[in-house]
């Protein structure tokens, strides 16, 4: 990874050479690879070489109904490029999306999975699209290195490269393409959006949401775009000052409410999986953003709630695990983390009835031995009494 | 003489940095916490101080880690406070959750979770796997448990790919010779 670093390093050094006689303009149909400069078409397969990594890694999801259905919100955003600009889901629970310079745009499961609309996701759709349009990997680039601060973008980025990769961090503008050029994503992004038929207020809901999420996140210094505080309190107050349609006037699509329920089933799966509990907490404490979430979000607050283990927390856990073995009492995590409190308990006939029920309806469970090894316990306590 | 000093000084930074691998004859070995029976023609990585890392063909291909962590090195990048008290399948989580955040292994797969016994503890067994940027797949077994008031862990990694089930017996080996050090 550092090798990487350091040849984006080198790409920016002989772009900065270039800078002072670049004159770039937003792009205004597909272009094609002989109408960009040569640093800039390095910058594309860099790109396309990071995608491929992303690929390689096993990090996209494979959602195909879902991948498709943003590519056409894409595309309905920036028809005049005509799906060039390309739209693929990251599974990475960090809240983010990047714009890569060649039109590829990558969202986080963990930024979709906490957006409770198809409004909201256009609205990032837009922002990254402008980034593109605009050209912005390539002038920021040009940016940072006319204005010196090469050495605090390398800091920046390798203290980055842990969750995302520093080739991806520059590519991508994950910890942001400077205020300017966010400032200017954010407007052509919301004219975009509203010309579509979407309104601002969703903007600015999906704007708070992410605002809530990073005061409360696991990262100790969120520095990625959309987990960035102080960012995100600027944009809410840019598109509550914007004109414009506030309120959204596009139906949802068909059943994209039952594609984005599923998705964000995975997102609640990954977060908890990556030990990610407070950041849980934070995300499905309220009652208004659980409304907008599968029934299964309750059985996520409550192994949130076990997991992080608060003072409190393990009451807190074992009310919300009623309330989901009563929305959901066939969702095998429900069954098994119902066994393991009524084997806690001592209730020993009905930890054996939930294990039970869990192997039947996850047959190819991953933790199938431990549940098996929990029912051999209880056969031969039964056994000795 | 002052030319020959330095290269003589060059010399013997670069000698002991060929140094740090140790190459094993089979007798117990006790590093970082962690004492296990290596296996013969073996290296060690003696240089490595918070965990006792030993490898056949190199690190790049597999090695088997052992380490006893105690306080916050059990789970420095969630900041859980340990509990020697929690059950080895809720410890399997936190420990896979910490290996999650880690960097490049977002993406990492769990194939299974299962009880094990490590130095004669209930603990757990899990089985990940995942790719690196030129897709080739890792397998990794993390095999913990309690012991004192810290987590006894030893993980074997390994190309998914012929060398896995090749060494998998050789950290078998490792894993039943294993005790706090």
């Amino acid at each position: 990874m550092l090798g990487s670093v350091l040849r984006c390093l080198m790409t920016l050094v002989v772009i900065a050479a270039a800078a002072p006689a670049l004159s770039v303009e937003p792009f205004v149909k597909v272009p094609t690879r002989a109408d960009l400069a040569s640093e800039e078409d390095r910058l594309w397969d860099d790109s396309r070489d990071a995608g491929t990594a992303f690929r390689r890694r096993g990090m996209l999801v494979t959602d195909p109904a879902y991948v498709t259905r943003l590519n056409e919100m894409m595309t309905d955003l920036y028809p005049e490029f005509g799906g060039a600009i390309k739209v693929r889901i990251l599974r990475e629970v960090i809240p983010n999306a990047m714009a890569f310079p060649n039109g590829d745009v990558y969202i986080s499961i963990g930024l979709l999975g906490r957006l409770e609309n198809e409004a909201q996701i256009a609205m990032v759709l837009a922002h990254e699209g402008a980034h593109f349009v605009q050209r912005h990997g390539y002038r920021g680039r040009n940016n940072i290195l006319a204005a010196g601060a090469l050495a605090n973008v390398a800091g920046l980025t390798l203290g980055l490269a842990g969750a995302l990769g520093g080739q991806i961090v520059f590519l991508g503008g994950a910890a942001g393409h400077g205020r300017d050029m966010e400032r200017e994503a954010d407007q052509i992004g919301l004219i975009r959006a509203q010309k579509s038929g979407y309104g601002r207020a969703d903007a600015k809901r999906a704007f708070e949401i992410l605002r809530n999420d990073s005061k409360q996140s696991d990262d100790p210094k969120p520095m990625y775009l959309f987990a960035s505080h102080p960012l995100l309190d600027e944009r809410i107050e840019t598109v509550s000052a914007a004109g414009g349609a506030l309120e959204t006037t596009r139906p949802p699509s068909e059943n994209f409410v039952v594609m984005h329920r599923k998705l964000q089933l995975d997102w609640l799966a990954a977060e908890i999986g990556a030990g990610r509990q407070k950041a849980l907490v934070a995300a499905l404490e309220d009652e208004d953003r659980r409304a907008n979430m599968p029934p299964e979000a309750a059985f996520y607050l409550s192994e949130a709630y076990r997991l992080r283990a608060n003072k409190q927390d393990e009451d807190l856990a074992s009310s919300w695990l009623a309330k989901a073995f009563a929305l959901t009492p066939n969702f095998p995590p429900v069954l098994r983390a119902a066994g393991l409190a009524a084997m806690k308990e001592g209730t020993t006939a009905n930890a054996k009835t939930f294990f039970k029920q869990y192997l039947e309806l996850a047959p190819d469970a991953t933790d199938r031995a431990f549940v098996q090894s929990y029912l051999s316990r209880i056969e031969q306590e039964g056994t000795k009494q | 003489m002052i030319k020959r000093m330095l290269l003589l000084l060059v010399v013997t930074v670069l000698m002991a940095g060929c140094a740090v691998w140790t190459r094993l004859d089979g007798g117990p070995l006790t590093h970082a916490g962690a004492s296990i029976k290596p296996p013969v023609d073996w290296m060690h990585l003696a240089a490595r101080k918070d965990s006792l890392v030993i490898t056949r063909d190199g690190v790049a291909i597999q090695f088997i880690d052992a380490a006893y962590l105690v306080d916050d090195k059990i789970f420095p990048k969630s900041k859980q406070v340990f509990n020697k008290d929690t059950p080895p399948q809720e410890m399997a989580q936190r420990y896979i959750g910490e290996l999650r955040q880690a960097p490049g292994l977002s993406g990492l797969d769990v194939k299974s979770v299962a009880p094990e016994t490590v130095a004669g503890r209930p603990g757990f067994r899990a089985v990940v796997e995942w790719r690196n940027d030129r897709g080739a797949a890792f397998q990794r077994v993390i095999a913990g448990a309690a012991v004192d008031n810290g987590l006894l862990v030893l993980q074997y990694q390994s190309l998914k790919r012929f060398f896995f089930a090749r060494d998998l017996p050789e950290f078998e080996r490792v894993l039943q010779s294993a005790k706090r050090g």
